[in-house]
């Protein structure tokens, strides 16, 4: 007798070489089989007619030639007595499949049906922790694609907190500092909008451990989350569950990711896998407000370079001498341009010096050498007066000057080209310019009869060569004349109908011819509005312009105020150094 | 270098920037750069030139050609001049070639005519353009 048989057992009776050599068979497999059917030819009871070993183990307590239900296993049972193709169920803690096969006995007109098990404990667990590692993945990934270049602090910290929460806790809290006299904090609930604040750094004086991680690169104390409860970030609310605070590393911003737990609803097992996903969350975030803060720095420094290149106003109320200027620098904050101009208030002997001119490069470096190019010319004025000679005297100092800056090493040219001149008005209406340029752009005269005439004077560029030469001319402006001096801006303006002209100095020359015995502010306005209407929306360089006028009528008076065009804001007004924005 | 850029005011096909670099069959450098060189692709152009020195033993005949350039922006002349300046520096000689359009108005508006000359068209230089 088979063991797995035991005697006494209603069986049903196959020929017995047949069925010692099946249960031999069952025996030796490793999978789990368990044979089920009827008791009886017709019956309707159930009854385990076989089970291998490996069958036992997987669903102990069956025995062959027991009812079904004898072991208990319910999933198993009702399985068989409903016909069931597979079930799964879970014994003793490890996961099953079965799926069933139905054997006819030919002999007998029985029907058995033959069960195959199969443990699936570790695939279901493998999957699980997959599909979480799948889940970790997706979410770092959200995360990096929703904080990557959003480039604005406030902003990041909102979407780092509002992502986590609900995923890594219920409520989310982010403290921040940027080494100000304030911490940002940001706190986040599940399905709600983030709510923000900054806290004095005193309020941290009661809160030694949370300002040591906010200040330096040290693990985190685990007291600091006694300290978090009594902070006045919890708008009312503050935190009974479990805290859990996560470091955020920065280069320029250091901070903390607080994750809050309900009281009730403690972490479940996925716990383990929490803090690694947090700390990773915790370096994205960290890349992200350290991005947004160098961002912020950057845009700064921007601002302060574009303020120091930004033209100083024109003078007011100079007699006989109207003037007129219009400034537009390069749209991006970034890439300050190095367009520059000013007219100094009249000197004793009545002249009014003046300069419009463009150093090469962009950002620092030309904030740098518009700034010495400036300065030196302000310091040279003072012994000379003679264009040609000032720029001659610039160019050498400031080749000496980038001698000393490189000593000795081979130095990158830095060079700047300008008009640079003195107005004096005469008694008669008349102005007459004294007009030197190196290497910039000449400027045009505009008659009051509409004729535009290009100045003769040219001279190489500043600042590049032992061997240069200025040239220097005079021009006199009759009533209603306009002297303009503009930067290459202005012609290598790319745009029109293909998008990729130049405006060139033919249409600047007609555009001028067009605003014969307007006064200057309204002259360079005109341009300026022509060249935005050219360049539509277009990227550009800086345009500088900087009109002189001998005033038109026999009345000699002071500047005249720009009259508003309308379609361009603010640009070259009397006032200088108007900025202008794309209309 | 089909590429021809109408004078003053002029229209162009816009181009992108590349800078291809070898040595002639009579031992220049000779870097050819097609596009704008302007903020946004000077450093390319500062890096070739670069390159193609470092690569040199003795006195280099550097010849940069222009013909499908139309645009040089005072960021570009700033390279061409410096590589002009270690090149004659170190006794040998830089020409400029195909040089037309707005770049051409540029270095003679700016008289760095007078040191970036133009090559020979075989790229033999000129030898005025030494110093």
């Amino acid at each position: 007798m088979d063991s797995t048989m035991p005697a006494g057992a209603p069986l049903p009776t196959p020929p017995s070489g047949m069925r010692s050599l099946s249960a031999r068979v069952l025996e030796g497999l490793s999978e789990a089989v368990v044979v089920t059917g009827t008791a009886s030819p017709g019956g309707t009871r159930q009854i385990v007619h076989a089970v291998n070993p490996a069958g036992e183990r997987l669903l102990p307590g069956l025995v062959a030639g027991r009812p079904v239900e004898h072991a208990g296993h319910d999933e198993f049972t009702a399985a068989v007595v409903g016909g069931a193709a597979s079930f799964e169920a879970v014994v003793h803690g490890r996961s099953l499949a079965a799926r069933a096969q139905v054997l006819d006995d030919p002999r007998t007109g029985d029907v058995l049906t033959c069960w195959y098990l199969r443990d699936v404990t570790e695939e279901r667990l493998g999957s699980r922790s997959l599909h979480r590692a799948q889940a970790r993945a997706q979410f770092l990934a959200e995360a990096g694609r929703a904080l990557h270049g959003v480039l604005h602090l406030d902003r990041t910290l909102r979407t780092a907190v509002t992502l986590a929460a609900g995923v890594l806790a219920p409520t989310v809290l982010v403290l921040l500092s940027d080494g100000s006299d304030t911490v940002r904090w940001v706190r986040a609930q599940d399905g709600t909008r983030a709510v923000s604040g900054k806290l004095p750094r005193t309020e941290l004086r009661a809160a030694p451990r949370l300002a040591e991680a906010l200040s330096d690169d040290v693990p985190v104390d685990p007291w600091v989350t006694l300290e978090l409860t009594d902070l006045p970030v919890w708008g009312g609310a503050t935190p009974d569950g479990p805290i859990t605070v996560v470091p955020v590393p920065g280069t320029i911003v250091r901070g903390v990711l607080v994750l809050v737990d309900d009281a009730s609803d403690a972490p479940d097992g996925a716990d383990d896998d929490r803090w690694p996903l947090a700390q990773e969350y915790a370096v994205r975030v960290g890349t992200a407000l350290s991005a947004a803060a160098l961002y912020r720095e950057q845009a700064h420094l921007g601002e302060v370079l574009q303020g120091s290149l930004e033209p100083p106003p024109l003078p007011q109320g100079v007699d006989g001498l109207v003037l007129g200027s219009a400034y537009r620098p390069a749209r991006e904050s970034l890439r300050v341009g190095g367009d520059f101009y000013e007219v100094l208030p009249v000197t004793t002997a009545g002249q009014t010096p003046f300069l419009l001119g463009d150093v090469c490069g962009k950002g620092i470096e030309a904030a740098v050498l518009s700034g010495r190019v400036r300065q030196s010319l302000h310091a040279l004025r003072l012994v000379e007066r003679d264009p040609a000679v000032l720029l001659a005297l610039l160019n050498e100092a400031l080749l000496d000057a980038a001698d000393l800056d490189a000593a000795g090493a081979p130095s990158v040219p830095r060079f700047a080209t300008m008009v640079l001149g003195d107005a004096l008005p005469a008694p008669d209406g008349s102005v007459r310019l004294r007009l030197a340029t190196g290497g910039h752009p000449p400027p045009y005269v505009l008659r009051a009869d509409g004729t535009v005439e290009e100045v003769p004077v040219s001279g190489t560029l500043v600042g590049a060569l032992r061997d240069a030469d200025f040239g220097g001319t005079e021009v006199v402006l009759g009533p209603g004349d306009t002297c303009l001096l503009y930067s290459d801006g202005v012609t290598e303006a790319r745009g029109g109908p293909r998008g990729r002209d130049f405006f060139g100095e033919e249409r600047l020359e007609s555009a001028l011819a067009g605003c014969a015995g307007a006064p200057a502010p309204v002259i360079c306005e005109r341009v300026l509005q022509l060249l935005t209407e050219w360049l539509a929306g277009q990227d550009h360089d800086d345009v500088a312009l900087l009109a002189l006028q001998a005033p038109a009528g026999p009345a000699r008076g002071g500047e005249v105020s720009a009259p508003r065009l309308g379609l361009v804001r603010d640009a070259g007004s009397a006032g200088g150094g108007g900025r202008t924005e794309a209309a | 270098m089909s590429t021809r850029v109408p004078d003053s005011g002029g229209q162009y096909e816009a181009l992108d920037f590349t800078v291809r670099s070898g040595e002639s069959a009579d031992g220049a450098v000779v870097v050819v750069v097609s596009g704008d060189i302007d903020y946004t692709h000077f450093r390319e152009l500062e890096a070739a030139i670069e390159h193609r020195l470092a690569e040199q033993d003795g006195p280099t005949r550097l010849v940069v050609d222009l013909a499908a350039v139309p645009y040089c922006d005072s960021c570009g002349m700033r390279v061409l001049l410096g590589a002009s300046q270690r090149v004659t520096g170190a006794g040998g000689t830089f020409g400029l070639r195909g040089l037309h359009g707005q770049p051409q108005r540029a270095l003679r508006l700016t008289g760095l005519d007078r040191v970036l000359r133009e090559a020979g068209p075989t790229g033999e230089l000129d030898a005025r353009s030494h110093g």
